[in-house]
């Protein structure tokens, strides 16, 4: 089967494109898994006692539990093949003869701290998409801008994230 | 905790405390798990080697995290992490000693905040940056 070439130009009528909105409850056994995965001591995310007597008045997730994928993709489906990976925008269309994914970089901006019991609810959209030439050949960068709110609609965070396409 | 550091402390050009972290194979699955990355580079070795990889990786995000808890660290109790960013520039392995470090670039007031900028970055057991970044943070003033 041959397919037509996907041209730069068909890969970015996708940008504006906007994932589904992604909610998420912070709850305290998240925060725990997620410094212990980490190994960050701090008391601030993990001891009760400790955290009331703050400012906080409470355990609060570390700011950069913002860098979480949970926050960019649902949940990966246990049966979906091996290398499959979650993409933030429904059926984003890759360029032809994709040799490998690389994740870029990241921005993350913290507006508010995360506490136990906000719901947060985040919507990633496909801010850019260009290409560029370098040692492994063609290059594609995917920019995607994700928007962080809680139960109250406050911006509580944004992300920047950049995907490498290898063709 | 440390004690907590002020604006005043700081001096542009020093370095902040480094933290070095050396994550284990476990660590990387705990990560997958606790962060929805199932990437399976990440814990696969066979799916690593087919990959043309030598080894599972690190996830970036993981090291992103490293650098945010020596900010955060850093920062203490009454410090906020606004912003920051990464650029990862190579891979890591596990078991393998991965330094994280930061400069002060700057520092000034604004909107009443004590703002500190940083560059920040990790560096390989062969002294390699495999992330370059920055980040701002607010401090507490003494006055």
């Amino acid at each position: 089967m041959t397919e037509k070439e996907v041209t730069l130009e068909d890969l970015r009528k996708q940008i504006g494109i906007e994932g589904p909105a992604i909610t998420v409850e912070i709850e305290k056994g998240m925060i725990g898994r997620f410094v212990h995965a980490v190994d960050d001591p701090n008391p601030l995310w993990r001891d009760e006692e400790y955290a009331k007597k703050t400012k906080y008045g409470g355990i609060i997730a570390p700011p950069y539990l913002i860098c979480a994928a949970m926050f960019l993709t649902p949940p990966t489906d246990p049966k979906a093949p091996a290398g499959y990976m979650g993409s933030p925008v429904p059926n984003m269309q890759f360029p032809q003869n994709v040799k490998g994914v690389l994740d870029g970089g990241g921005e993350w901006e913290m507006f508010k701290p995360l506490k136990v019991g906000d719901v947060i609810t985040s919507r990633t959209k496909l801010a850019n998409i260009y290409e560029r030439r370098g040692k492994m050949g063609k290059m594609y960068f995917y920019v995607a801008e994700t928007n962080i709110v809680n139960q109250r609609n406050e911006q509580v965070a944004k992300a920047t994230g950049t995907l490498i396409l290898y063709a | 905790m440390a004690e907590q550091v002020f604006y005043e402390d700081i001096e542009v050009g020093s370095e902040i405390p480094s933290l070095v972290k050396r994550a284990t194979r476990r660590q990387l699955v705990q990560w997958a798990g606790a962060s929805g990355d199932t990437y399976e580079i990440h814990y696969d070795k066979d799916f690593a080697l087919a990959s043309g990889l030598s080894d599972v990786i690190l996830h970036g995000r993981l090291k992103a995290s490293f650098l945010g808890q020596m900010l955060t660290t850093w920062i203490g109790l009454e410090g906020n992490l606004k912003k920051y960013n990464v650029r990862y520039r190579g891979m890591d392995f596990p078991d393998q000693d991965l330094t994280c470090k930061g400069k002060v670039t700057k520092k000034y007031v604004e909107n009443n905040e004590h703002l500190v900028e940083l560059d920040i970055w990790t560096e390989n057991p062969q002294g390699e940056k495999t992330i370059t970044g920055s980040a701002v943070v607010s401090l507490p003033a003494k006055g």
